[in-house]
Protein backbone atom coordinates (compact mmCIF):
# COMPACT_ATOMS: atom_id res chain seq x y z
CA UNK A 1 0.00 0.00 0.00
CA UNK A 2 1.22 3.20 -0.67
CA UNK A 3 2.09 6.11 1.86
CA UNK A 4 -0.52 8.39 1.02
CA UNK A 5 -3.72 5.46 0.73
CA UNK A 6 -1.95 4.24 4.21
CA UNK A 7 -2.11 7.76 5.58
CA UNK A 8 -5.64 8.73 3.93
CA UNK A 9 -7.08 5.71 6.23
CA UNK A 10 -5.74 8.06 9.31
CA UNK A 11 -4.71 11.43 8.46
CA UNK A 12 -6.07 14.63 7.68
CA UNK A 13 -4.33 17.45 5.64
CA UNK A 14 -4.97 20.69 4.19
CA UNK A 15 -5.89 19.66 0.86
CA UNK A 16 -5.26 16.18 -1.18
CA UNK A 17 -1.91 16.82 -2.19
CA UNK A 18 0.26 20.24 -2.50
CA UNK A 19 2.13 21.82 -5.21
CA UNK A 20 5.73 20.44 -4.33
CA UNK A 21 4.65 16.75 -4.15
CA UNK A 22 3.72 16.99 -0.42
CA UNK A 23 1.04 16.72 2.06
CA UNK A 24 0.73 18.94 4.95
CA UNK A 25 -0.71 17.04 7.92
CA UNK A 26 -3.30 19.00 9.90
CA UNK A 27 -2.71 16.67 12.93
CA UNK A 28 0.02 14.05 14.15
CA UNK A 29 -1.70 11.34 15.98
CA UNK A 30 -0.33 8.08 17.27
CA UNK A 31 -1.99 6.16 14.85
CA UNK A 32 -0.29 8.48 11.84
CA UNK A 33 3.07 8.80 13.19
CA UNK A 34 3.21 4.63 13.37
CA UNK A 35 1.85 4.09 10.19
CA UNK A 36 4.36 6.46 8.51
CA UNK A 37 6.91 5.36 10.88
CA UNK A 38 5.67 1.71 9.72
CA UNK A 39 5.89 3.00 5.53
CA UNK A 40 9.23 4.23 5.66
CA UNK A 41 10.77 1.64 7.57
CA UNK A 42 13.47 0.79 5.21
CA UNK A 43 13.88 4.44 3.72
CA UNK A 44 14.73 5.62 6.80
CA UNK A 45 17.67 3.10 7.29
CA UNK A 46 19.30 3.73 3.74
CA UNK A 47 19.06 7.08 4.85
CA UNK A 48 20.71 6.55 8.15
CA UNK A 49 23.54 4.60 5.96
CA UNK A 50 24.33 7.89 3.79
CA UNK A 51 24.42 10.05 6.80
CA UNK A 52 27.16 7.67 8.09
CA UNK A 53 28.87 7.28 4.61
CA UNK A 54 29.62 10.59 4.22
CA UNK A 55 29.38 12.04 7.82
CA UNK A 56 32.76 10.37 9.70
CA UNK A 57 34.65 12.53 7.32
CA UNK A 58 33.06 15.69 8.65
CA UNK A 59 34.92 17.91 11.25
CA UNK A 60 32.98 21.02 12.06
CA UNK A 61 34.79 24.59 11.81
CA UNK A 62 35.67 25.06 8.31
CA UNK A 63 32.42 27.19 6.93
CA UNK A 64 33.37 30.47 5.57
CA UNK A 65 31.51 33.24 6.92
CA UNK A 66 30.91 37.30 6.51
CA UNK A 67 33.69 38.52 9.03
CA UNK A 68 31.01 40.65 11.35
CA UNK A 69 28.68 37.64 11.58
CA UNK A 70 30.40 35.39 13.93
CA UNK A 71 30.29 38.28 16.26
CA UNK A 72 26.39 38.62 15.78
CA UNK A 73 25.70 35.38 15.93
CA UNK A 74 28.13 34.42 18.71
CA UNK A 75 25.89 35.50 21.73
CA UNK A 76 22.88 33.21 20.40
CA UNK A 77 24.67 29.70 20.30
CA UNK A 78 25.38 29.73 24.21
CA UNK A 79 21.54 30.50 25.14
CA UNK A 80 19.96 28.04 22.21
CA UNK A 81 22.58 24.97 22.87
CA UNK A 82 21.38 25.54 26.77
CA UNK A 83 17.90 25.29 26.02
CA UNK A 84 18.02 22.03 23.83
CA UNK A 85 19.98 20.98 25.95
CA UNK A 86 17.32 21.28 28.64
CA UNK A 87 14.81 20.19 26.60
CA UNK A 88 16.77 16.95 25.77
CA UNK A 89 17.67 16.77 29.27
CA UNK A 90 19.06 12.64 28.83
CA UNK A 91 20.43 13.68 25.12
CA UNK A 92 18.58 13.61 21.84
CA UNK A 93 19.38 9.81 21.53
CA UNK A 94 18.56 8.94 25.03
CA UNK A 95 14.95 10.78 24.31
CA UNK A 96 14.11 9.77 21.11
CA UNK A 97 14.75 6.26 22.12
CA UNK A 98 12.59 6.84 25.00
CA UNK A 99 9.50 8.12 23.40
CA UNK A 100 6.69 6.65 21.17
CA UNK A 101 6.62 8.45 17.25
CA UNK A 102 3.72 10.92 18.49
CA UNK A 103 6.04 11.93 21.60
CA UNK A 104 8.76 12.22 19.32
CA UNK A 105 6.80 14.63 17.03
CA UNK A 106 5.20 16.55 20.67
CA UNK A 107 8.84 16.69 22.27
CA UNK A 108 9.90 18.39 18.78
CA UNK A 109 7.10 21.06 18.48
CA UNK A 110 7.81 21.91 21.87
CA UNK A 111 11.17 23.23 20.61
CA UNK A 112 10.60 24.90 18.03
CA UNK A 113 8.69 28.27 20.41
CA UNK A 114 12.05 27.73 22.61
CA UNK A 115 14.49 28.01 20.11
CA UNK A 116 13.02 31.14 18.56
CA UNK A 117 12.78 32.96 21.44
CA UNK A 118 16.10 32.62 22.71
CA UNK A 119 17.08 33.49 19.00
CA UNK A 120 15.12 36.87 19.69
CA UNK A 121 12.58 36.09 17.21
CA UNK A 122 9.82 37.76 19.21
CA UNK A 123 6.56 35.92 17.36
CA UNK A 124 7.33 32.04 16.95
CA UNK A 125 6.60 30.52 13.29
CA UNK A 126 3.32 28.26 13.05
CA UNK A 127 4.87 24.40 12.52
CA UNK A 128 3.07 22.56 10.02
CA UNK A 129 4.23 18.58 9.25
CA UNK A 130 4.35 17.23 5.86
CA UNK A 131 5.56 14.39 4.10
CA UNK A 132 6.53 14.17 0.95
CA UNK A 133 4.72 12.28 -1.87
CA UNK A 134 8.00 10.54 -3.55
CA UNK A 135 9.21 7.61 -1.15
CA UNK A 136 12.95 8.46 -2.92
CA UNK A 137 12.52 11.95 -2.02
CA UNK A 138 11.92 10.85 2.10
CA UNK A 139 14.84 11.85 3.24
CA UNK A 140 15.96 14.69 0.43
CA UNK A 141 13.93 17.23 2.26
CA UNK A 142 14.21 18.35 6.09
CA UNK A 143 11.66 21.44 6.12
CA UNK A 144 11.53 24.95 5.01
CA UNK A 145 10.46 28.35 6.37
CA UNK A 146 7.11 30.27 4.66
CA UNK A 147 8.02 33.95 5.20
CA UNK A 148 4.96 35.23 3.54
CA UNK A 149 2.87 33.02 5.99
CA UNK A 150 5.52 32.79 8.86
CA UNK A 151 5.14 29.37 8.74
CA UNK A 152 8.09 26.38 9.74
CA UNK A 153 7.62 23.23 7.78
CA UNK A 154 8.85 20.00 8.91
CA UNK A 155 9.36 16.33 7.28
CA UNK A 156 7.39 14.68 9.78
CA UNK A 157 9.21 11.15 8.35
CA UNK A 158 12.75 12.10 9.93
CA UNK A 159 10.89 12.74 13.01
CA UNK A 160 8.66 9.94 13.97
CA UNK A 161 11.27 7.09 13.54
CA UNK A 162 14.13 6.09 16.83
CA UNK A 163 16.85 7.38 14.70
CA UNK A 164 18.86 10.00 16.47
CA UNK A 165 20.66 10.61 12.77
CA UNK A 166 17.79 11.93 11.12
CA UNK A 167 15.69 13.45 15.04
CA UNK A 168 19.39 15.70 15.20
CA UNK A 169 18.76 16.73 11.62
CA UNK A 170 15.31 17.91 12.32
CA UNK A 171 16.35 19.96 15.49
CA UNK A 172 19.53 21.12 12.95
CA UNK A 173 16.84 22.04 10.35
CA UNK A 174 14.70 24.26 13.00
CA UNK A 175 17.83 26.52 14.25
CA UNK A 176 18.98 26.17 10.01
CA UNK A 177 15.19 27.47 9.15
CA UNK A 178 14.51 30.52 12.07
CA UNK A 179 18.46 32.02 11.39
CA UNK A 180 16.90 32.55 7.76
CA UNK A 181 13.19 33.69 9.86
CA UNK A 182 15.42 36.40 11.28
CA UNK A 183 17.13 37.22 8.33
CA UNK A 184 14.16 38.21 6.57
CA UNK A 185 12.42 39.94 9.30
CA UNK A 186 16.24 41.97 9.66
CA UNK A 187 16.12 42.71 5.63
CA UNK A 188 12.19 43.77 6.37
CA UNK A 189 13.24 46.10 8.99
CA UNK A 190 15.63 47.54 6.86
CA UNK A 191 13.45 48.15 3.87
CA UNK A 192 10.82 50.15 6.39
CA UNK A 193 13.46 52.25 7.67
CA UNK A 194 13.81 50.24 11.34
CA UNK A 195 16.89 49.56 12.83
CA UNK A 196 18.64 46.47 12.54
CA UNK A 197 21.08 46.62 15.90
CA UNK A 198 18.92 44.30 17.61
CA UNK A 199 19.48 41.39 15.34
CA UNK A 200 23.49 42.31 16.05
CA UNK A 201 24.25 42.78 12.03
CA UNK A 202 25.57 45.79 10.49
CA UNK A 203 23.61 47.75 7.79
CA UNK A 204 25.69 46.98 5.26
CA UNK A 205 25.35 43.44 5.96
CA UNK A 206 21.47 43.36 5.99
CA UNK A 207 22.13 44.76 2.22
CA UNK A 208 24.14 42.36 1.31
CA UNK A 209 21.23 39.35 2.55
CA UNK A 210 18.88 41.73 0.87
CA UNK A 211 21.07 41.21 -2.54
CA UNK A 212 21.68 37.52 -1.94
CA UNK A 213 17.66 36.83 -1.24
CA UNK A 214 17.12 38.62 -4.58
CA UNK A 215 20.10 36.59 -6.12
CA UNK A 216 19.91 33.09 -4.19
CA UNK A 217 21.97 30.29 -5.63
CA UNK A 218 20.49 26.83 -5.49
CA UNK A 219 22.64 23.80 -4.58
CA UNK A 220 21.36 22.44 -8.45
CA UNK A 221 23.48 25.13 -9.65
CA UNK A 222 26.58 24.44 -7.35
CA UNK A 223 26.89 22.56 -4.31
CA UNK A 224 29.83 25.03 -3.45
CA UNK A 225 28.58 28.46 -3.96
CA UNK A 226 25.32 27.42 -2.15
CA UNK A 227 27.08 26.68 0.64
CA UNK A 228 29.50 29.89 0.71
CA UNK A 229 26.47 32.85 -0.28
CA UNK A 230 26.00 34.85 2.43
CA UNK A 231 22.27 33.82 3.77
CA UNK A 232 23.46 30.12 3.47
CA UNK A 233 27.42 30.48 4.77
CA UNK A 234 25.88 32.27 8.15
CA UNK A 235 23.13 29.78 9.05
CA UNK A 236 24.96 26.78 7.84
CA UNK A 237 27.93 28.20 10.77
CA UNK A 238 25.26 28.35 13.36
CA UNK A 239 23.83 25.24 12.65
CA UNK A 240 27.26 23.68 12.79
CA UNK A 241 28.13 25.26 16.08
CA UNK A 242 24.98 23.94 17.69
CA UNK A 243 25.21 21.27 16.12
CA UNK A 244 28.14 20.02 17.03
CA UNK A 245 27.48 20.88 21.25
CA UNK A 246 24.30 18.97 21.26
CA UNK A 247 24.98 16.15 19.36
CA UNK B 1 43.41 22.31 -28.45
CA UNK B 2 39.98 21.49 -27.19
CA UNK B 3 36.78 23.93 -26.94
CA UNK B 4 33.88 23.61 -25.03
CA UNK B 5 31.23 25.41 -27.44
CA UNK B 6 29.50 28.21 -25.53
CA UNK B 7 25.93 28.16 -26.67
CA UNK B 8 26.11 24.11 -26.21
CA UNK B 9 27.34 24.67 -22.83
CA UNK B 10 24.72 27.50 -22.21
CA UNK B 11 22.17 25.00 -23.32
CA UNK B 12 23.14 22.38 -21.33
CA UNK B 13 22.65 24.24 -18.11
CA UNK B 14 19.41 25.23 -19.31
CA UNK B 15 18.01 22.37 -21.01
CA UNK B 16 19.08 19.43 -19.17
CA UNK B 17 19.98 20.82 -15.53
CA UNK B 18 17.16 23.05 -15.90
CA UNK B 19 18.74 26.07 -14.56
CA UNK B 20 17.89 29.65 -14.88
CA UNK B 21 19.65 32.18 -17.60
CA UNK B 22 21.52 33.71 -14.79
CA UNK B 23 22.70 30.25 -13.18
CA UNK B 24 23.32 29.47 -16.60
CA UNK B 25 25.53 32.32 -17.14
CA UNK B 26 27.27 32.10 -13.38
CA UNK B 27 28.37 28.52 -14.64
CA UNK B 28 29.63 29.16 -17.32
CA UNK B 29 32.50 31.33 -15.61
CA UNK B 30 32.84 28.57 -13.42
CA UNK B 31 33.74 26.05 -15.74
CA UNK B 32 36.11 28.70 -17.56
CA UNK B 33 37.98 28.69 -14.49
CA UNK B 34 38.16 24.82 -13.85
CA UNK B 35 40.98 23.01 -14.00
CA UNK B 36 41.57 21.41 -17.59
CA UNK B 37 41.06 17.80 -16.40
CA UNK B 38 37.58 18.71 -15.11
CA UNK B 39 36.85 21.06 -18.26
CA UNK B 40 37.43 17.75 -20.47
CA UNK B 41 34.68 16.00 -18.20
CA UNK B 42 32.36 18.82 -18.63
CA UNK B 43 33.27 18.57 -22.68
CA UNK B 44 32.13 14.66 -23.06
CA UNK B 45 29.12 15.28 -21.09
CA UNK B 46 28.08 18.28 -23.47
CA UNK B 47 28.57 16.39 -26.27
CA UNK B 48 26.85 12.81 -24.87
CA UNK B 49 29.56 10.69 -23.76
CA UNK B 50 29.06 10.42 -20.40
CA UNK B 51 30.23 7.43 -20.69
CA UNK B 52 33.64 8.15 -21.41
CA UNK B 53 34.25 9.66 -17.79
CA UNK B 54 31.92 7.78 -15.59
CA UNK B 55 34.82 6.67 -13.57
CA UNK B 56 36.15 9.68 -13.26
CA UNK B 57 37.00 10.22 -9.51
CA UNK B 58 38.23 12.41 -6.34
CA UNK B 59 39.00 10.86 -3.60
CA UNK B 60 37.26 7.36 -4.48
CA UNK B 61 34.17 9.11 -5.04
CA UNK B 62 33.02 8.49 -9.12
CA UNK B 63 30.93 11.02 -11.12
CA UNK B 64 28.79 7.95 -11.67
CA UNK B 65 28.51 7.81 -8.23
CA UNK B 66 27.41 11.34 -7.77
CA UNK B 67 24.80 10.73 -10.23
CA UNK B 68 23.36 7.00 -10.01
CA UNK B 69 23.32 6.76 -6.43
CA UNK B 70 23.15 10.62 -5.42
CA UNK B 71 20.79 11.66 -7.98
CA UNK B 72 23.15 14.46 -8.79
CA UNK B 73 22.99 15.85 -11.96
CA UNK B 74 26.15 15.83 -14.04
CA UNK B 75 27.67 19.00 -14.04
CA UNK B 76 26.44 19.91 -10.81
CA UNK B 77 28.46 16.58 -9.59
CA UNK B 78 31.56 17.35 -11.73
CA UNK B 79 30.97 21.19 -9.27
CA UNK B 80 30.85 18.49 -6.24
CA UNK B 81 33.97 16.49 -7.02
CA UNK B 82 36.20 19.93 -7.51
CA UNK B 83 35.14 21.10 -4.42
CA UNK B 84 35.97 18.05 -2.92
CA UNK B 85 39.83 17.98 -4.76
CA UNK B 86 39.90 21.48 -3.11
CA UNK B 87 38.02 21.24 0.68
CA UNK B 88 36.60 17.84 1.19
CA UNK B 89 35.55 18.41 4.79
CA UNK B 90 33.06 20.91 3.39
CA UNK B 91 31.89 18.89 0.41
CA UNK B 92 31.77 16.53 2.30
CA UNK B 93 29.29 18.37 4.83
CA UNK B 94 27.62 19.44 2.07
CA UNK B 95 27.21 15.83 0.78
CA UNK B 96 25.89 14.67 4.49
CA UNK B 97 23.21 17.01 5.57
CA UNK B 98 23.34 20.69 3.84
CA UNK B 99 22.04 19.62 0.64
CA UNK B 100 18.49 18.70 2.61
CA UNK B 101 17.99 21.95 3.63
CA UNK B 102 15.20 23.42 1.50
CA UNK B 103 16.27 26.24 -0.07
CA UNK B 104 14.61 29.56 0.32
CA UNK B 105 11.02 30.75 -0.32
CA UNK B 106 11.43 32.18 -3.58
CA UNK B 107 10.71 35.84 -3.87
CA UNK B 108 7.66 37.20 -5.94
CA UNK B 109 8.46 40.28 -8.43
CA UNK B 110 6.85 42.67 -5.88
CA UNK B 111 9.25 41.62 -3.23
CA UNK B 112 12.25 41.18 -5.67
CA UNK B 113 11.39 45.25 -6.89
CA UNK B 114 11.32 46.54 -3.07
CA UNK B 115 14.62 45.03 -2.35
CA UNK B 116 15.97 46.22 -5.89
CA UNK B 117 14.35 49.70 -4.93
CA UNK B 118 15.70 49.71 -1.49
CA UNK B 119 19.22 48.60 -2.47
CA UNK B 120 19.49 51.37 -5.29
CA UNK B 121 18.73 53.82 -2.71
CA UNK B 122 21.08 52.62 -0.09
CA UNK B 123 23.80 52.33 -3.08
CA UNK B 124 23.00 56.45 -4.00
CA UNK B 125 23.18 57.41 -0.53
CA UNK B 126 26.78 55.16 0.54
CA UNK B 127 28.48 54.86 -3.25
CA UNK B 128 29.12 51.38 -2.06
CA UNK B 129 27.71 48.36 -4.38
CA UNK B 130 27.08 45.49 -1.96
CA UNK B 131 26.42 43.05 -4.80
CA UNK B 132 30.56 41.73 -4.86
CA UNK B 133 29.69 38.90 -3.00
CA UNK B 134 28.26 36.96 -6.02
CA UNK B 135 29.79 34.85 -9.15
CA UNK B 136 30.06 36.92 -12.19
CA UNK B 137 27.93 36.37 -15.40
CA UNK B 138 29.95 35.06 -18.17
CA UNK B 139 28.08 36.70 -21.11
CA UNK B 140 31.51 37.05 -23.21
CA UNK B 141 29.87 34.17 -25.85
CA UNK B 142 33.80 32.41 -26.35
CA UNK B 143 34.40 28.68 -26.23
CA UNK B 144 36.30 27.61 -23.01
CA UNK B 145 39.34 26.14 -24.43
CA UNK B 146 40.95 22.99 -22.84
CA UNK B 147 44.89 22.80 -23.07
CA UNK B 148 46.79 19.89 -23.29
CA UNK B 149 49.58 19.45 -20.46
CA UNK B 150 52.18 20.45 -22.61
CA UNK B 151 49.80 23.61 -23.87
CA UNK B 152 49.95 24.81 -20.62
CA UNK B 153 53.54 24.45 -19.75
CA UNK B 154 54.08 26.08 -22.88
CA UNK B 155 51.93 29.00 -21.81
CA UNK B 156 53.30 28.83 -18.20
CA UNK B 157 56.88 29.74 -19.97
CA UNK B 158 55.44 32.19 -22.05
CA UNK B 159 54.31 34.29 -19.14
Amino acid sequence: MGIFALLKRTAHWVGEKLRDGVATLVDCTLEVCQDLAEATATVCERAREKIRRWMPRVQPDEVVIYPDVENANRPLIEPVVRMIKQHFPSGIKGTVENLTEEGRVKKISELVPIIATSMGIELSPDLEFYVPEDMEQMYRSCGAYNWVEHKLKLNLAMIVHDAPELYIEQVSTIVHELVHARQRLAVEDWINGKSVERYGYTEEYVQILADNFNNYITPDENPEAYSKQPVESETFWVESQIKSQIN
Amino acid sequence: MKNINYIKLYNYFREVEGLSYKASLRNIWRVRKLPNEFKNVILEIIEDRFYNVGNFSVDGVTLRFLVEEEQMKCIQAVFLLDWMRREPVNACAFMASKRYRSVIQPLSEDERNEIRNALDKARIQTGKDVGTWCTPEDKSGEDIEICTDKEEENVLQMD
